[in-house]
C-alpha cells in the first residue's frame, strides 16, 4: 500500500517501536488498519526496504516514499535459541520471514519455543502494546496452515 | 593496478584462548615480536603500522587509538599506525590495507597487528558487543545472536544440500581434531560425534562444540616488498575485499562475488588451489563455503564432506589450523590468524599439523558483521608460494 502521507504522521506515532531496530505502527495508527513494518519505497522503480535509506539502491531514484509494509509474512526457516542474553530468556524463537512484499528480514515468533514454528507457517505482525517483550513480533495466522 | 610483488616474510601468533592475565597490549607485543623476529627484521624496520580490533571499546573502553596504545611501547618511533576495524573481518581487512600501502610504493615494509580480548567476565557484554556487528537499527534489541543467523542459514542450506545432522557434526570433529594439533589453538583436543551431538543445544540445530569460542589472542603479519630472506617470503597473489550487496541488485552474495574477485586477481582457480583457511563462525558454515568459494558445485557439499578431500591429510586441507572453530575466536586476531596458518603450511613449518603435501596456492576467507542477507564484509586473499 502506497503511503506517502505516513511522514507526515508525528513522530510519536511512528515511533511506538521496534522490531529489532525496524520501526513498527500498531494497528490502530496504521493507515492500513494492520500493524506493520515501516519500510521505504522507491516512487520510480517500486523497490521496497526495511533500511531506512535516502536513495534507490537499484535505480539510484531520490524519490523515496515511507510506507507500510510487513503485515502478511511467511515463515522462511526458524530456529529455537537456547542461550539467554542479558535482554531476552532463552528459550525462544527467531525466524527468518518474507514478508508478503518479498521482502525476508529476522525477527522474533511469537510461538511455544518446545514446539517449534514449521518452514511455511503463515505469519502476521502482532504488536502487543501491554509492555511485554518484545513488544511486536510475527505470529502463526491462526486457522492457517502451511502456503 | 601496480604489479610491485608485495610477500608475508614473517608471521607470529599469541595462542588464542582465556588469558585474563594478560592485557590486549601484552596480547599484541608478543605477536608482532614473534612476526618480527620470523621475518628477520627490528621495529626500526618498520615504516607502517595497521592495527585491527573491533571490540576493544565496548569491552575495554580503549575506543581510540587502539593501535597506537599497542605500538608505542615497542619503540615503533615515529611510524603511522593505521586503526582498523570491520568486525570479524578487522584482522583481514587490515591485511589488504597493509597490501595497498606496500604495492603502491609508498612504504616498503608494514606491520599488521590484529588482537582482541573479550574474556570480560560478563558474557551478556560480550554477546552486546558482538551484536554490535550487524546494523542496530534492523537488528538490534530482539535477541538475535550472531548463532541465531548462522543457526538459520545452516538449516536453509542443510535443505538445499541434503545435509544430515551428522554432516554438521562432522565438521566440528574435523575442526577439533586439526586444533589438537596446533600449539595456538584455544582447544586442543579432539572430540567425538557424541560429544558434539550431545553438547547443549546454542540455537537449532547448532551445539555448542560446534560454536567458535568467545578468545583472547593476537596474530601479525610482516608484508614487504623487500623481504628480507625471499626463501621464506610468501607472495599475495590477490586481496580482495568486498560489502554487503542488495541481493535483488548485486548478481550474486557477497562471499561467492568476493572469492571470484579474488580468483581473477590470482589468475588462478579454485580447482589450484591446495589449502584453505575459511571463516567457520559455526563449524557448519564451512559447508556453506565450499560452495561459495566455488570448492564444489551446487548440490556436490554433502559428496565432498563425505569425501574426505578437506581433512588434514586429504588433497584440498580446509583449516587445518582448527578453524575459529577450535583455534579459537578473537575477532580482530582471526582474519591475521588464517594468513599465518597459511603461510607456516606453505613454508612446511606447520609441525605436527602440516599437511601432506606442502602447498603452494591458498586462500584465506574472512568475514564480518551481518547486513541484510549476507555478511556485512568479506575479505579473501590467495598467497602463492
Amino acid at each position: 500500500m502506497h503511503l506517502p502521507y505516513l511522514a507526515a504522521l508525528t513522530r510519536e506515532a511512528l515511533d511506538t517501536g521496534r522490531v529489532g531496530g525496524v520501526r513498527y505502527v500498531a494497528a490502530e495508527q496504521s493507515p492500513t488498519g494492520k500493524a506493520g513494518l515501516v519500510g521505504y519505497r522507491c516512487r520510480d522503480c517500486g523497490r521496497q526496504t526495511l533500511e531506512q535509506t535516502r536513495l534507490c539502491p537499484r535505480c539510484r531514484s531520490g524519490a523515496i516514499d515511507e510506507v507500510v509494509l510487513g503485515e502478511r509474512g511467511v515463515l522462511v526457516q526458524a530456529t529455537t535459541v537456547h542461550q539467554s542474553t542479558a535482554e531476552f530468556e532463552a528459550p525462544y524463537i527467531i525466524g527468518l520471514v518474507r514478508t508478503a512484499e518479498g521482502l525476508r528480514l529476522f525477527a522474533p515468533i511469537g510461538a511455544d519455543p518446545r514446539e517449534g514454528v514449521a518452514p511455511g507457517t503463515p505469519l502476521e505482525l502482532v504488536v502487543r502494546g501491554d509492555g511485554s517483550r518484545p513488544p511486536a513480533l510475527y505470529v502463526p495466522v491462526q486457522g492457517e496452515t502451511r502456503a | 593496478m601496480s604489479t610491485t610483488p608485495v610477500y608475508i616474510c614473517g608471521v607470529g601468533m599469541h595462542r588464542f584462548g582465556r588469558f585474563p592475565e594478560m592485557s590486549l597490549k601484552q596480547l599484541a607485543a608478543h605477536a608482532a615480536l614473534e612476526a618480527l623476529a620470523d621475518a628477520g627484521i627490528g621495529i626500526g624496520d618498520v615504516q607502517a603500522v595497521f592495527a585491527a580490533n573491533a571490540y576493544a571499546g565496548l569491552l575495554t573502553g580503549q575506543e581510540s587509538i587502539r593501535g597506537e596504545t599497542w605500538m608505542r611501547p615497542l619503540g615503533v618511533g615515529g611510524a603511522p599506525v593505521f586503526n582498523v576495524e570491520n568486525a570479524c573481518a578487522s584482522g583481514s581487512t587490515a591485511v589488504h590495507l597493509a597490501t595497498l600501502a606496500v604495492r603502491s610504493g609508498a612504504y616498503d615494509t608494514v606491520l599488521v597487528v590484529g588482537a582482541e580480548k573479550m574474556y570480560v567476565q560478563d558474557t551478556h557484554r560480550t554477546l552486546k558487543a558482538l551484536e554490535s556487528s550487524t546494523d542496530l537499527e534492523t537488528l538490534g534489541g530482539m535477541g538475535i545472536q550472531f548463532m541465531a543467523i548462522d543457526a538459520l542459514r545452516v538449516r536453509e542450506f542443510a535443505d538445499e544440500e541434503g545435509l544430515t545432522e551428522r554432516d554438521l557434526a562432522w565438521t566440528a570433529v574435523k575442526a577439533h581434531e586439526n586444533g589438537a594439533h596446533n600449539p595456538m589453538a584455544q582447544y586442543q583436543r579432539p572430540v567425538s560425534y557424541e560429544e558434539v551431538l550431545g553438547s547443549r543445544m546454542i540455537a537449532e540445530p547448532i551445539r555448542l562444540l560446534m560454536c567458535s569460542a568467545i578468545s583472547d589472542g593476537a596474530a601479525a603479519v610482516v608484508i614487504s616488498s623487500r623481504p628480507r630472506n625471499p626463501a621464506r617470503a610468501v607472495r599475495i597473489v590477490a586481496s580482495q575485499a568486498m560489502s554487503s550487496p542488495f541481493r535483488d541488485v548485486a548478481a550474486t552474495g557477497l562471499v561467492r562475488a568476493t572469492a571470484r574477485r579474488a580468483y581473477e586477481e590470482a589468475g588462478v582457480g579454485p580447482e589450484d588451489l591446495e589449502i584453505v583457511e575459511l571463516h567457520d563462525a559455526v563449524s557448519p558454515a564451512e559447508l556453506i563455503y565450499y560452495r561459495e568459494l566455488g570448492l564444489c558445485p551446487p548440490g556436490e557439499v554433502a559428496a565432498l564432506a563425505r569425501s574426505g578431500k578437506t581433512e588434514r591429510h586429504g588433497a584440498l586441507p580446509v583449516n587445518p589450523s582448527g578453524g575459529l572453530n577450535s583455534r579459537g575466536h578473537p575477532v580482530g586476531a582471526t582474519g591475521v590468524a588464517q594468513l599465518c596458518e597459511l603461510v607456516w603450511q606453505m613454508r612446511g613449518e606447520a609441525g605436527a599439523r602440516q599437511v601432506r603435501h606442502v602447498p603452494r596456492v591458498g586462500l584465506a576467507h574472512n568475514n564480518g558483521g551481518w547486513m541484510g542477507e549476507d555478511p556485512a564484509v568479506c575479505i579473501c586473499h590467495i598467497l602463492q608460494r
